[in-house]
């Protein structure tokens, strides 16, 4: 190990003695190469052993390190301590907006809820063989590529101030998800889903903050999943007016 | 099994958007509608004068030239400046067209692009506007 010292000063909640979080402060030997949850590590394996957080891939796939280090929805696998190099301490944080189990470790069930509440699934043509293949161009793949790299790690429903405010709201991975299905050329079930997304705690309750996209370790841009989907609802509402005059 | 289960949910003070710049900007931005509330109820003033007031030329010139609404007017004037901003900034967005109709093109037109397009229009605009005004 190396000279070099960081204080991580980490939310700590057992519900089996606490009655609220609060802060502790550990001292992190670090290497110019650790990331945050090699921090995290080297306090279980030597400061606290009871130290609760998630993690397993340890590559920005699983996203299960979610939680907020100085202040920022971030990968604990994804951010270097060297990053942090002129701070005095790491704050480090369970994700924000969601119930904390026990120290960093948080209920994400409310947004795998609400993925599930949009279908997040192709539908395919029933007219075509389950074997035969779906082809499709490169532009076609483009128009959702993009918001299928979304790893639900929970970063975007812990930035954003409209889900803080409002439990109901379906939130930013689940509206990107039902944007990335909808625009799957193999799929046929976009009425449904447009459904879904134009309700009252759909996308029109995004106020445009944007900093879901801010903070997103995978570059999905959900804030352009949700001005995308609000444009199409707004035709599909157009549309649905002319069609009842007929 | 005995479980000491107790999740706890932390509160959402009146202060939470002090917690970070991106919502303070937010909150500025929301807040603009209080200037455009107050562009609102001048311009009704001045229509009801229009209407009321014997000489309602020198009412209007009395109200605009008043420090206090000079200003508002100028805050005013800020504001749909910002405001301005953050939906430009946010436009491209909701728009993502590709360069050309080719199957196999998946280049979209840069958003600084879209953006600059918006400015240049709005300048454009302003200036037809200010042109009519100053020379009518």
């Amino acid at each position: 190990m190396s000279d070099s010292i960081k204080i991580f000063s980490v939310l700590r909640y057992r519900p089996e003695t606490d009655d609220a979080p609060h802060f502790e402060d550990f001292e992190v030997h670090w290497l110019p190469e650790h990331s945050i949850l090699d921090g995290l590590n080297y306090i279980r394996d030597n400061l606290a052993p009871d130290l609760s957080y998630r993690s397993s891939c340890r590559m920005a796939i699983c996203g299960s390190c979610a939680m907020v280090i100085n202040n920022v929805p971030r990968l604990a696998c994804k951010t270097f301590i060297r990053d942090y190099e002129n701070s005095a301490k790491i704050t480090i944080e369970p994700l924000e907006n969601f119930p904390i189990e026990r120290d960093l470790v948080t209920d994400i069930s409310d947004m795998i809820d609400k993925l599930e509440s949009v279908h997040p699934y192709i539908v395919p043509r029933k007219d075509i063989p389950a074997d035969a293949p779906s082809l499709q161009t490169p532009q076609q793949l483009a128009r959702y590529q993009q918001f299928s790299h979304c790893i639900q790690c929970g970063c975007c429903y812990a930035a954003c101030p409209q889900y803080k405010l409002n439990k109901d709201f379906i939130g930013p991975a689940a509206l990107t998800m039902l944007y990335r299905c909808n625009h799957d050329t193999r799929d046929t079930n976009q009425e449904e889903r447009t459904a879904i997304m134009s309700q009252t705690k759909g996308l029109w309750r995004c106020t445009s903050v944007g900093y879901c996209t801010d903070v997103c370790p995978k570059l999905v841009d959900p804030a352009a999943a949700i001005q995308l989907g609000k444009e199409e609802s707004a035709q599909d509402y157009v549309l649905r007016l002319f069609k009842k005059k007929k | 099994m005995e479980t000491h289960r107790k999740s706890y949910v932390r509160p959402v003070r009146a202060t939470w958007w002090t917690a970070r710049k991106e919502y303070i900007l937010y909150m500025i931005r929301e807040a603009t509608a209080v200037l455009a509330l107050w562009v609102g109820v001048e311009l009704m003033a001045m229509c009801l004068a229009a209407v009321l007031s014997a000489d309602p030329q020198a009412w209007i010139l009395s109200l605009l030239s008043h420090p206090v609404t000079l200003t508002l007017n100028i805050l005013a004037l800020l504001a749909v400046a910002y405001h301005t901003y953050t939906w430009y900034k946010i436009f491209p967005k909701g728009l993502r067209i590709f360069t050309s109709r080719d199957p196999a093109n998946t280049h979209l037109i840069p958003a600084p692009l879209l953006t600059a397009s918006l400015y240049f229009v709005t300048i454009v605009a302003s200036v037809i506007i200010l042109c009519a005004l100053t020379f009518s």
